[in-house]
């Protein structure tokens, strides 16, 4: 057969040149913006003159870099470690013969059809000061009030909390599809030689899904890390910039018409995530390996 | 034995029915303070609204404009879904088909638009330039750009195992290129397009970052950009933001509700490797 007949080039031009400029275009010559003074003062292409790696020095010295660095990894990592563990285990049990359990796997799942706007403003009302849910059962345990969003850790408490709830139903169902994925006769034949049913999950099931809950730990730490709506909604990275992370960072440059900052932020976030998928998947095939 | 693990299964069933109470009060709670007075929405709690205020929603929409951001937000994503699906699947297609270097090259591109951020300013900037910046069409072509890469892999995969062989039999008929793809090809696709609409479709439906850079005037807005709004202008009136929360959901949940197995499998295939 005549390959460039049958499957003629043309096929991936249209595909390719959307792509290219709508997507490739922005994330690789977009970021020479960095390397210029862009400002809401300067907006016009006229006005912008190069200024060299003075933005990205200034940004990596900027007090708030290291701060949305330090909880962008946070906001992921919590989610991740949290989500999935608790995702396995719902999975386990929801994999018995439990009474209406097509029901509550449908409920478990619904938060994450929310969009995650949605979900911020439902949060930012439990975790408000006054009348908040989360306050009023403290103050039935007889403890105090806290502001949740007044300071740094309670606020990214308050937002770990708000993303693990939006995601523990998605971690769920793919570990219950990779569950179901497994043939029973691996389970029967464990089960015959005296193991209990922790045994079989711990032992049989986890390894054999273990590509499954691979994958999506990847998948998991790189949208974690992209996180941006619910921090927007629920603090606008406040108080101060002490919830930042780099999504919102970006954002609120821009907003203060630091256009050339925003972008030197987008530069060193996306090296960032570059970085952590390609050491993420040499470590997960290693471990594949001696496992 | 068999009666022991009836007990347990009983016990664990119990479990979880207390812990979906987890995710079903705050939605209770966000249900009956929009019905709620104004006065009354300012502790957001379990409590039944004293008179249910159906006029809640009758404010919202009259202030929010929600059908307009509705019929945006429908248009949006329709449009970017089907683009989406046509460009991912051409790829896809000719990428696992024609196999040469340069295919092999370009599915590494793709991995990057996976992991990439979105690169706000610079696709700011571009839309500005070619005159598309804050108009339904710019944001169209955007979404469809930052999820081709996706898509394309899940599609991909799809393809790689769809034998050859009716390829072939399509030659022997007569057909190439264009023709063979779409009257060969495309059918079997149907499966595999239908989840990835859903995921598409679901993601360009809620996004809000991207919206919020590269749109600009309210007519153009989407639902999220405009709740996220409606927050700004209403935040002292919890009752309003959950009435116009609600309005929001409803569709997708309505939906999640008809369409569940597919809503499910749309969102979670290509996340699950066997």
């Amino acid at each position: 057969m005549n390959r460039n007949k049958v499957y003629p080039k043309y096929m991936v031009w249209a595909p390719l040149i959307i792509f290219c400029i709508f997507f490739v275009v922005p994330s690789t010559v977009g970021y020479f913006y960095a390397f210029t003074d862009w400002s809401a003062t300067r907006a016009k292409f006229s006005d912008i003159s190069f200024v060299g790696i003075s933005n990205i020095r200034e940004m990596l010295v900027n007090r708030n870099v290291p701060i949305a660095l330090v909880n962008t990894f946070i906001y992921a990592i919590a989610k991740t470690v949290i989500v999935t563990v608790l995702g396995l285990w719902l999975a386990y049990i929801l994999n018995r013969e439990i009474r209406g359990k097509n029901a509550l796997r449908a409920i478990y799942f619904l938060p994450s059809v929310l969009a995650t706007l949605v979900v911020g403003l439902i949060f930012s009302a439990v975790f408000q000061t006054r009348g908040g849910a989360a306050n009023s059962l403290l103050e039935l345990f007889g403890m105090s009030r806290v502001q949740w969003f007044g300071s740094r850790w309670t606020g990214v408490f308050a937002i770990s909390f708000a993303e693990v709830w939006r995601n523990v139903g998605y971690a769920m169902v793919i570990s219950l599809a990779g569950m179901q994925s497994v043939s029973a006769d691996y389970m029967e034949a464990a089960s015959i030689d005296g193991a209990t049913n922790w045994q079989v999950y711990w032992h049989v099931t986890l390894p054999l899904i273990m590509p499954t809950v691979n994958v999506n730990i990847l998948f998991s730490l790189i949208y974690g890390l992209k996180m941006f709506d619910l921090i927007y909604v629920m603090t606008g990275g406040g108080p101060g910039n002490s919830t930042e992370s780099f999504g919102t960072l970006m954002m609120n440059e821009m907003g203060a018409g630091r256009y050339a900052n925003s972008v030197a932020v987008n530069l060193i976030f996306t090296i960032i995530l570059v970085i952590v998928a390609i050491a993420y998947k040499k470590f997960s095939q290693r471990w594949e390996h001696m496992s | 034995m068999k009666k022991a693990k009836k007990t347990k299964d009983m016990i664990y069933g119990l479990i979880m029915w207390v812990f979906s109470l987890l995710v079903l009060i705050p939605m209770a709670m966000v249900i009956f303070t929009s019905f709620k007075e104004k006065r009354e929405a300012s502790s957001i709690n379990l409590t039944l609204p004293r008179t249910w205020m159906w006029s809640n929603y009758a404010e919202v929409f009259e202030k929010s404009n929600i059908l307009r951001n509705f019929f945006n937000s429908i248009v949006i994503s329709v449009f970017a879904t089907a683009l989406v699906l046509v460009t991912a699947s051409l790829l896809s297609y000719a990428i696992v088909r024609r196999d040469t270097r340069g295919c092999r090259i370009l599915d590494k591109v793709l991995t990057f638009g996976i992991i990439a951020p979105f690169a706000a300013m610079p696709s700011m900037q571009l839309l500005q330039i070619i005159g598309l910046y804050g108009s339904k069409l710019g944001l169209i072509f955007i979404y469809s750009a930052l999820y081709l890469p996706f898509s394309a892999m899940m599609i991909t995969s799809y393809i790689k195992g769809v034998p050859r062989e009716l390829d072939e039999a399509g030659v022997v008929d007569g057909a190439t290129g264009m023709e063979l793809f779409v009257r060969i090809i495309v059918p079997l696709l149907k499966p595999i397009a239908a989840t990835v609409g859903v995921l598409v479709f679901m993601w360009s439906w809620n996004e809000l970052q991207i919206p919020l850079y590269l749109l600009d005037s309210s007519a153009n807005y989407t639902m999220p950009l405009s709740v996220y709004n409606f927050y700004g202008a209403n935040s002292k009136s919890w009752n309003l933001v959950c009435a116009d929360v609600i309005l929001v959901s409803l569709p997708v949940i309505v939906m999640y509700l008809f369409a569940q197995k597919y809503v499910i499998a749309g969102m979670t295939a290509g996340a699950v490797k066997g």
